[in-house]
């Protein structure tokens, strides 16, 4: 095996903390970063050790080529162009503040600091002015509260009230104290006397006059009592985003993000800074806001590590491409949501970014996408082992295509305690995204009188659109039965998650009833490879 | 239209603070939710304690809340941030002139102070309806060798007697003596200072309610009795 090289992209705290703690793990690190070599503080300088880590500065990512196990980076300088070889990438970059001043309606003025700029005035007015004897905190009343930005709001207003000896009042929204220490904390403001008014159906009225200065009037809930301020000085909550940076880089890694750009994206189905793309993690503030480098740092080293000790993926189980069929239309590699194609010449599949989902084979136009297990053969055979008739009477025969990751553990949790247990055949596979048409309706022709296509629920995909390119497939396979005549309700697209199985069984059997229903109205639909084929 | 306060006048910080965790309010609103006279006049106890987390005490004391309050304690035992309603509202009751305290509270209260019973009943009397009250269970089958013990010296039980027992709820007082009787209890009351309803508790009044449990004690001492009943 060869050594080990992992690129740390950022400059910061936790990105200096995951270089350290790789280094100490004996691996060779690239701390890379667009910051100039001043910022860039490598973790050797702090320990004064013979370190593993090399530093990069004033540099910038524009591509990553590869796979876990070697990925080829491609840095630009204001000069050249660096080329290097890692293991694995950790994406650690920053987070930056926004004021929200302006939602606010105020001007810029003496009296009024965004939150950052008080934290770094040190609590003190400029020299030369008075001493705050009253500072208003304004938090979440015109965006939602953030916990990282609650925290600091309180640490200033409790800072300012015991050691300043101003009168703090935080005018607040909702209070959100979820994070490290943030309860403790919002008692010990309160408990040291400093005012906490809560706004739920008002908001306080702001005034600014031509000098800047601020006056408010509210009426404090749940008082109902009428109260005014002409506070010294006013500090604006700010928003809390990914650096352009961050954006940047995650575009350029292919990595998913949520949807303020934060880079672990909600996928319920990925563990904390893991990515759609193996090999590449995320970690730090730009991925989460409030995190704690320390533990982001531990996370990110151990996840990459881990990683990249996994036995390399079997070629054979991945994806294939049949050389001959494909005719290089690229829609394997604009589908894939793993960045598992790549592209040298003609599209070709990286057997260790390859997590098996089949979206690339039920979406490639010529059928020249293989994978071992659920080749439409493969499928055929699953389908033809289900039952084809019914024991007990004549319940409609079912076939229910259902993701492993959520509608399949439901199912079957549904099934172990229901009638309808005989007549239904659970094919389990990867990603509903996988399903091509040409297997849907190889089951209606084997004899099924439903298809069930059971997805996990929008958002929630692993495959990130493969419920949604399953839904779609189902769609168009419905206006297909239609045409036939078989029916469009023969069909039902359904998403589930894995601890829904009341509501499985709900749908089998409102399924069910459609079907005598259907049944009742067209009974030769039920005679095999016959309309369809 | 009142004028509104102004943020600057509320010393929230630099007053003695209470021991109540009043301060640590959330304004979540659960122990409005929780008491029964909650919107009487306007009442809630959360709003009692944001008033007095501001410091603005002295509207409250001014005030008829804290009277409305029952003191049934069903606010405290639901408030998350564990605030002690009761006792905030209790201090604010303290903080009333004695002589502005609702009339029946203060004038029973003085009454104790000055005759030992809320009711200023005369001792004669009082004796009397004891032995009234025994003479009726003793004609209930059963219950023919009961006997009233009053000052008993050495007796093992003291019991004290709400006022309303010897008033309007006489009848209240016989299951506590047939019990005491059909378990060969030694049990006496007092003749003197037999009030065991203090409304010092209610009004917020230490004092009272140290002179009142003291009476008891030195009765008990007196007696030589060492196990108090104190019904109330």
């Amino acid at each position: 095996m060869t050594a080990l090289r992992i690129c740390v992209l950022g400059s910061n705290a936790c990105a200096w903390e995951i270089a350290d703690r790789l280094d100490k793990a004996q691996v060779d690190v690239l701390l890379a970063a667009r910051d100039g070599a001043d910022d860039l503080r490598p973790a050797a300088g702090r320990r004064g050790e013979p370190s593993r880590v090399e530093t990069l500065s004033g540099v910038r990512l524009s591509a990553c080529n590869g796979q876990i196990g070697r990925f080829d980076l491609v840095f630009a300088s204001r000069e050249t162009v660096i080329r290097q070889t890692v293991s694995a990438v950790v994406l650690a970059e920053s987070d930056e503040r926004c004021s929200n001043q302006a939602l606010y309606g105020l001007k810029p003025a003496e009296g009024i600091l965004p939150l950052s700029k008080l934290l770094e005035a040190g609590f003190r007015p400029p020299a030369g002015t008075a001493p705050w004897k009253q500072v208003v905190f304004l938090n979440g009343l015109r965006t939602e509260s953030q916990p990282a930005i609650a925290g600091d709001i309180m640490r200033a207003a409790l800072q300012l009230q015991n050691e300043h000896g101003a009168q703090c009042c935080i005018l607040t929204r909702n209070l959100k104290v979820a994070g490290e220490g943030l309860e403790a904390l919002s008692r010990e403001a309160r408990a040291a006397g400093v005012l906490f008014f809560k706004f739920t159906n008002s908001e306080p009225t702001v005034l600014q006059a031509e000098d800047g200065s601020v006056r408010m009037r509210f009426i404090a809930d749940p008082t109902g009592k009428e109260f005014q301020l002409a506070p010294d000085l006013v500090v604006v909550d700010e928003a809390v985003r990914p650096s352009n940076d961050a954006l940047e880089l995650a575009r350029i890694l292919g990595i998913e993000s949520d949807p303020a750009g934060f880079t672990q994206a909600d996928n319920v189905h990925r563990l904390p800074v893991a990515t759609n793309r193996r090999g590449i993690i995320v970690a730090g503030p730009a991925r989460l806001v409030g995190t704690d480098a320390a533990v982001e740092a531990s996370n990110a080293a151990l996840e990459v590590l881990i990683g990249l000790a996994a036995a390399p993926a079997d070629v054979a189980t991945a994806a294939q491409i049949e050389s001959g069929r494909c005719v290089r239309c690229l829609t394997c590699l604009r589908v894939c949501p793993y960045r598992a194609v790549a592209l040298d010449g003609r599209p070709q599949i990286l057997p260790d970014a390859c997590e098996r989902c089949g979206i690339c084979a039920a979406e490639c136009p010529r059928e020249a996408i293989r994978i071992a297990g659920l080749e439409h053969a493969d499928l055929h055979r699953l389908i033809a082992a289900g039952p084809t008739t019914d024991p007990a009477g004549d319940s409609p025969l079912l076939v229910a295509f259902c993701c492993r990751r959520s509608a399949a553990p439901a199912l079957r949790a549904a099934a172990a305690d229901s009638c309808w247990t005989a007549t239904l055949n659970i094919i389990e596979v990867p990603c509903a995204g996988g399903i091509a048409p040409e297997v849907i309706l190889s089951a209606f022709r084997q004899g099924a009188d439903g298809v069930l296509i059971l997805a996990c629920h929008a958002d929630n995909c692993h495959s990130r659109h493969g419920n949604h390119l399953a839904q779609q497939r189902a769609q168009l396979s419905s206006a297909f039965l239609d045409r036939c005549g078989a029916g469009a309700g023969r069909l039902v697209f359904k998403t589930l998650a894995s601890n829904m199985p009341a509501e499985a069984a709900a749908i089998v059997t409102a399924f069910s009833t459609t079907l005598h229903g259907l049944k009742s109205n067209a009974p030769s639909a039920r005679t095999p490879e016959k309309e369809l084929s | 239209m009142t004028t509104p306060t102004d943020v600057s006048t509320l010393r929230s910080y630099d007053r003695p603070r209470w021991p109540f965790s009043q301060d640590v309010c959330m304004t979540c609103g659960i122990c409005a939710c929780t008491c029964p006279v909650s919107g009487v006049d306007g009442f809630d106890p959360r709003k009692v304690v944001r008033l007095a987390a501001m410091g603005l005490e002295q509207e409250l004391v001014d005030s008829r809340w804290p009277w409305i309050c029952t003191m049934c304690g069903k606010c405290e035992q639901a408030c998350p941030m564990e605030v002690r309603i009761p006792d905030v509202v209790r201090r604010i009751r303290s903080l009333r002139d004695r002589d502005q305290v609702p009339g029946i509270l203060h004038k029973g209260l003085q009454a104790a102070l000055e005759t030992g019973n809320n009711l200023r009943l005369p001792k004669d009397d009082f004796l009397f309806i004891l032995e009234d009250v025994a003479g009726e269970i003793r004609e209930e089958p059963g219950f023919e060798e009961l006997q009233v013990h009053v000052d008993k010296k050495g007796a093992r039980v003291l019991t004290t007697i709400h006022n309303k027992l010897v008033n309007t709820h006489t009848e209240d007082l016989k299951h506590w003596w047939k019990i005491f009787h059909a378990a060969g209890e030694s049990w006496t009351i007092s003749s003197e200072n037999w009030e065991g309803t203090s409304w010092g508790y209610f009004t917020g009044d230490d004092d009272a309610m140290k002179t009142m449990a003291g009476r008891i004690l030195n009765q008990m001492e007196a007696l030589e009795i060492d196990t108090l009943l104190w019904p109330e």
